[in-house]
Protein backbone atom coordinates (compact mmCIF):
# COMPACT_ATOMS: atom_id res chain seq x y z
CA UNK A 1 0.00 0.00 0.00
CA UNK A 2 1.61 3.23 -1.13
CA UNK A 3 1.04 5.94 1.46
CA UNK A 4 2.19 8.63 -0.94
CA UNK A 5 -0.57 8.05 -3.46
CA UNK A 6 -4.19 8.94 -2.86
CA UNK A 7 -5.94 5.76 -1.76
CA UNK A 8 -9.69 5.84 -1.23
CA UNK A 9 -9.48 2.81 1.11
CA UNK A 10 -7.24 4.70 3.54
CA UNK A 11 -9.49 7.76 3.31
CA UNK A 12 -12.52 5.53 3.97
CA UNK A 13 -10.92 4.06 7.12
CA UNK A 14 -9.91 7.56 8.20
CA UNK A 15 -13.54 8.68 8.00
CA UNK A 16 -14.67 5.53 9.86
CA UNK A 17 -12.15 6.22 12.66
CA UNK A 18 -13.26 9.86 12.94
CA UNK A 19 -16.95 8.89 13.10
CA UNK A 20 -16.38 6.11 15.65
CA UNK A 21 -14.17 8.43 17.71
CA UNK A 22 -16.77 11.20 17.64
CA UNK A 23 -19.59 8.86 18.69
CA UNK A 24 -17.50 7.29 21.46
CA UNK A 25 -16.23 10.64 22.73
CA UNK A 26 -19.68 12.27 22.81
CA UNK A 27 -21.43 9.21 24.26
CA UNK A 28 -18.96 8.98 27.13
CA UNK A 29 -18.70 12.75 27.58
CA UNK A 30 -22.43 13.11 28.26
CA UNK A 31 -22.47 10.20 30.68
CA UNK A 32 -19.49 11.61 32.60
CA UNK A 33 -21.30 14.69 34.00
CA UNK A 34 -18.54 17.09 33.10
CA UNK A 35 -19.35 20.68 33.97
CA UNK A 36 -18.82 21.83 30.39
CA UNK A 37 -19.69 25.49 30.98
CA UNK A 38 -17.12 25.59 33.79
CA UNK A 39 -14.61 23.98 31.42
CA UNK A 40 -15.18 26.63 28.80
CA UNK A 41 -15.56 29.63 31.14
CA UNK A 42 -12.72 29.00 33.49
CA UNK A 43 -11.75 32.67 33.28
CA UNK A 44 -8.11 32.05 32.55
CA UNK A 45 -7.49 29.77 35.46
CA UNK A 46 -7.10 26.10 34.80
CA UNK A 47 -9.93 24.06 36.17
CA UNK A 48 -10.34 20.37 35.56
CA UNK A 49 -13.96 19.57 36.40
CA UNK A 50 -13.39 15.91 37.02
CA UNK A 51 -15.36 14.48 39.91
CA UNK A 52 -12.91 12.08 41.48
CA UNK A 53 -14.39 9.12 43.30
CA UNK B 1 -5.39 12.59 -36.36
CA UNK B 2 -6.67 13.95 -39.65
CA UNK B 3 -4.96 16.46 -41.89
CA UNK B 4 -6.76 19.53 -40.55
CA UNK B 5 -6.06 18.80 -36.89
CA UNK B 6 -2.45 18.00 -37.75
CA UNK B 7 -1.95 21.33 -39.51
CA UNK B 8 -3.77 23.24 -36.79
CA UNK B 9 -1.66 21.69 -34.01
CA UNK B 10 1.51 22.23 -36.02
CA UNK B 11 0.60 25.88 -36.56
CA UNK B 12 0.06 26.40 -32.85
CA UNK B 13 3.40 24.80 -31.98
CA UNK B 14 5.24 26.82 -34.63
CA UNK B 15 3.72 30.02 -33.26
CA UNK B 16 4.81 28.98 -29.78
CA UNK B 17 8.40 28.72 -30.96
CA UNK B 18 8.12 32.03 -32.83
CA UNK B 19 8.78 30.58 -36.29
CA UNK B 20 8.39 33.50 -38.67
CA UNK B 21 8.03 31.62 -41.94
CA UNK B 22 5.61 29.06 -40.52
CA UNK B 23 3.24 29.52 -43.50
CA UNK B 24 5.88 28.10 -45.87
CA UNK B 25 6.18 24.96 -43.80
CA UNK B 26 2.42 24.58 -43.33
CA UNK B 27 1.93 24.90 -47.09
CA UNK B 28 4.70 22.37 -47.74
CA UNK B 29 3.26 19.81 -45.34
CA UNK B 30 -0.28 20.42 -46.60
CA UNK B 31 0.85 19.63 -50.15
CA UNK B 32 2.90 16.68 -48.96
CA UNK B 33 -0.16 15.24 -47.19
CA UNK B 34 -2.33 15.88 -50.28
CA UNK B 35 0.15 13.92 -52.39
CA UNK B 36 0.09 11.01 -49.98
CA UNK B 37 -3.72 11.06 -49.92
CA UNK B 38 -3.84 11.14 -53.75
CA UNK B 39 -1.60 8.08 -53.79
CA UNK B 40 -4.16 6.12 -51.84
CA UNK B 41 -3.48 6.78 -48.12
CA UNK B 42 -6.21 7.83 -45.76
CA UNK B 43 -5.70 11.14 -43.94
CA UNK B 44 -4.67 9.35 -40.75
CA UNK B 45 -2.19 7.15 -42.59
CA UNK B 46 -0.73 10.16 -44.36
CA UNK B 47 -0.21 11.99 -41.05
CA UNK B 48 1.39 8.85 -39.65
CA UNK B 49 3.73 8.56 -42.64
CA UNK B 50 4.83 12.17 -42.17
CA UNK B 51 5.71 11.29 -38.59
CA UNK B 52 3.19 13.20 -36.45
CA UNK B 53 3.36 16.69 -35.02
CA UNK B 54 6.33 16.20 -32.69
CA UNK B 55 8.63 14.77 -35.32
CA UNK B 56 7.67 17.38 -37.92
CA UNK B 57 8.14 20.16 -35.36
CA UNK B 58 11.66 18.97 -34.53
CA UNK B 59 12.43 18.69 -38.25
CA UNK B 60 11.23 22.24 -38.91
CA UNK B 61 13.08 23.75 -35.96
CA UNK B 62 16.31 22.05 -36.95
CA UNK B 63 15.81 23.03 -40.61
CA UNK B 64 18.39 25.40 -42.14
CA UNK B 65 15.81 27.78 -43.62
CA UNK B 66 13.75 28.25 -40.50
CA UNK B 67 13.46 31.85 -39.33
CA UNK B 68 13.29 32.13 -35.58
CA UNK B 69 14.09 35.67 -34.48
CA UNK B 70 16.74 35.87 -31.80
CA UNK B 71 15.89 38.05 -28.83
CA UNK B 72 15.57 41.17 -30.93
CA UNK B 73 14.70 43.61 -28.24
CA UNK B 74 17.98 44.01 -26.41
CA UNK B 75 16.59 46.63 -24.04
CA UNK B 76 13.82 44.27 -23.02
CA UNK B 77 16.18 41.45 -22.20
CA UNK B 78 18.58 43.82 -20.44
CA UNK B 79 15.71 45.07 -18.28
CA UNK B 80 14.62 41.54 -17.57
CA UNK B 81 18.09 40.52 -16.43
CA UNK B 82 18.67 43.83 -14.62
CA UNK B 83 15.50 43.41 -12.58
CA UNK B 84 16.36 39.82 -11.66
CA UNK B 85 17.07 40.79 -8.02
CA UNK B 86 13.46 42.01 -7.80
CA UNK B 87 11.46 39.31 -9.54
CA UNK B 88 13.88 36.46 -8.86
CA UNK B 89 13.23 36.18 -5.11
CA UNK B 90 9.51 36.83 -5.66
CA UNK B 91 9.34 34.00 -8.17
CA UNK B 92 11.30 31.73 -5.86
CA UNK B 93 8.99 32.61 -2.97
CA UNK B 94 5.91 31.94 -5.11
CA UNK B 95 7.38 28.59 -6.06
CA UNK B 96 8.27 27.71 -2.47
CA UNK B 97 4.89 28.64 -0.91
CA UNK B 98 2.97 25.56 -2.12
CA UNK B 99 5.88 23.26 -1.24
CA UNK B 100 6.05 24.63 2.31
CA UNK B 101 2.27 24.48 2.68
CA UNK B 102 2.52 20.84 1.72
CA UNK B 103 5.20 20.34 4.36
CA UNK B 104 2.89 21.99 6.90
CA UNK B 105 0.09 19.56 5.98
CA UNK B 106 2.51 16.64 6.45
CA UNK B 107 3.55 17.98 9.85
CA UNK B 108 -0.10 18.30 10.92
CA UNK B 109 -0.64 14.67 9.92
CA UNK B 110 2.44 13.55 11.89
CA UNK B 111 1.42 15.52 14.98
CA UNK B 112 -2.12 14.08 14.81
CA UNK B 113 -0.57 10.61 14.57
CA UNK B 114 1.66 11.23 17.60
CA UNK B 115 -1.20 12.73 19.63
CA UNK B 116 -3.51 9.86 18.64
CA UNK B 117 -0.93 7.21 19.49
CA UNK B 118 -0.12 8.83 22.83
CA UNK B 119 -3.75 9.21 23.92
CA UNK B 120 -4.50 5.66 22.71
CA UNK B 121 -1.80 4.26 24.99
CA UNK B 122 -2.92 6.65 27.74
CA UNK B 123 -6.53 5.45 27.52
CA UNK B 124 -5.46 1.97 28.70
CA UNK B 125 -3.70 3.55 31.67
CA UNK B 126 -6.85 5.60 32.41
CA UNK B 127 -8.93 2.42 32.16
CA UNK B 128 -7.01 0.77 35.00
CA UNK B 129 -6.39 3.90 37.10
CA UNK B 130 -9.56 6.00 36.71
CA UNK B 131 -12.49 4.21 35.15
CA UNK B 132 -14.02 2.77 32.03
CA UNK B 133 -16.05 5.85 31.05
CA UNK B 134 -13.06 8.15 31.24
CA UNK B 135 -11.04 5.63 29.26
CA UNK B 136 -13.82 5.48 26.66
CA UNK B 137 -13.76 9.26 26.34
CA UNK B 138 -10.01 9.29 25.88
CA UNK B 139 -10.18 6.38 23.42
CA UNK B 140 -12.76 8.35 21.40
CA UNK B 141 -10.47 11.37 21.32
CA UNK B 142 -7.52 9.20 20.27
CA UNK B 143 -9.56 7.62 17.45
CA UNK B 144 -10.50 11.13 16.33
CA UNK B 145 -6.82 12.06 16.21
CA UNK B 146 -5.84 8.88 14.37
CA UNK B 147 -8.66 9.22 11.84
CA UNK B 148 -7.72 12.87 11.35
CA UNK B 149 -4.10 11.82 10.81
CA UNK B 150 -5.13 9.35 8.10
CA UNK B 151 -7.36 11.89 6.36
CA UNK B 152 -4.74 14.65 6.45
CA UNK B 153 -2.11 12.20 5.22
CA UNK B 154 -4.38 11.43 2.27
CA UNK B 155 -4.80 15.15 1.65
CA UNK B 156 -1.00 15.39 1.64
CA UNK B 157 -0.71 12.53 -0.86
CA UNK B 158 -3.36 14.11 -3.11
CA UNK B 159 -1.73 17.56 -3.01
CA UNK B 160 1.71 16.05 -3.64
CA UNK B 161 0.43 14.40 -6.79
CA UNK B 162 -1.09 17.69 -7.94
CA UNK B 163 2.13 19.60 -7.24
CA UNK B 164 4.12 16.94 -9.07
CA UNK B 165 2.00 17.19 -12.19
CA UNK B 166 2.15 20.99 -12.01
CA UNK B 167 5.94 20.80 -11.92
CA UNK B 168 5.89 18.41 -14.86
CA UNK B 169 3.76 20.95 -16.74
CA UNK B 170 6.22 23.77 -15.88
CA UNK B 171 9.12 21.60 -17.04
CA UNK B 172 7.39 20.88 -20.34
CA UNK B 173 6.50 24.51 -20.86
CA UNK B 174 9.91 26.02 -20.21
CA UNK B 175 12.25 23.29 -21.39
CA UNK B 176 12.66 23.51 -25.17
CA UNK B 177 14.81 20.36 -25.10
CA UNK B 178 11.70 18.59 -23.86
CA UNK B 179 10.23 18.36 -27.34
CA UNK B 180 13.14 16.17 -28.39
CA UNK B 181 12.31 13.76 -25.60
CA UNK B 182 8.71 13.63 -26.78
CA UNK B 183 7.33 15.56 -23.82
CA UNK B 184 5.33 18.19 -25.72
Amino acid sequence: MDLFKFNSKIAFWGIILVVVGLVLAFATLFSLDFDISALINHGGSWYAPIKWK
Amino acid sequence: MNKQIFLKTLKKQLQKFGVKNSDDYLEYYSEYLDDLIENGSTEEEAVQKVGGVKKVLVEIISDNDVEIPQTSDRLKSALLIGSLPVWGPLLLAAYLVPILLLLAVLLIAVSFLLAGGWTLVGSFVVMTKVGLLYAGFQLGISLLFLGGALLIEQLFAFLTQKLFSFNKYLFRKFNVGGIRNGLV
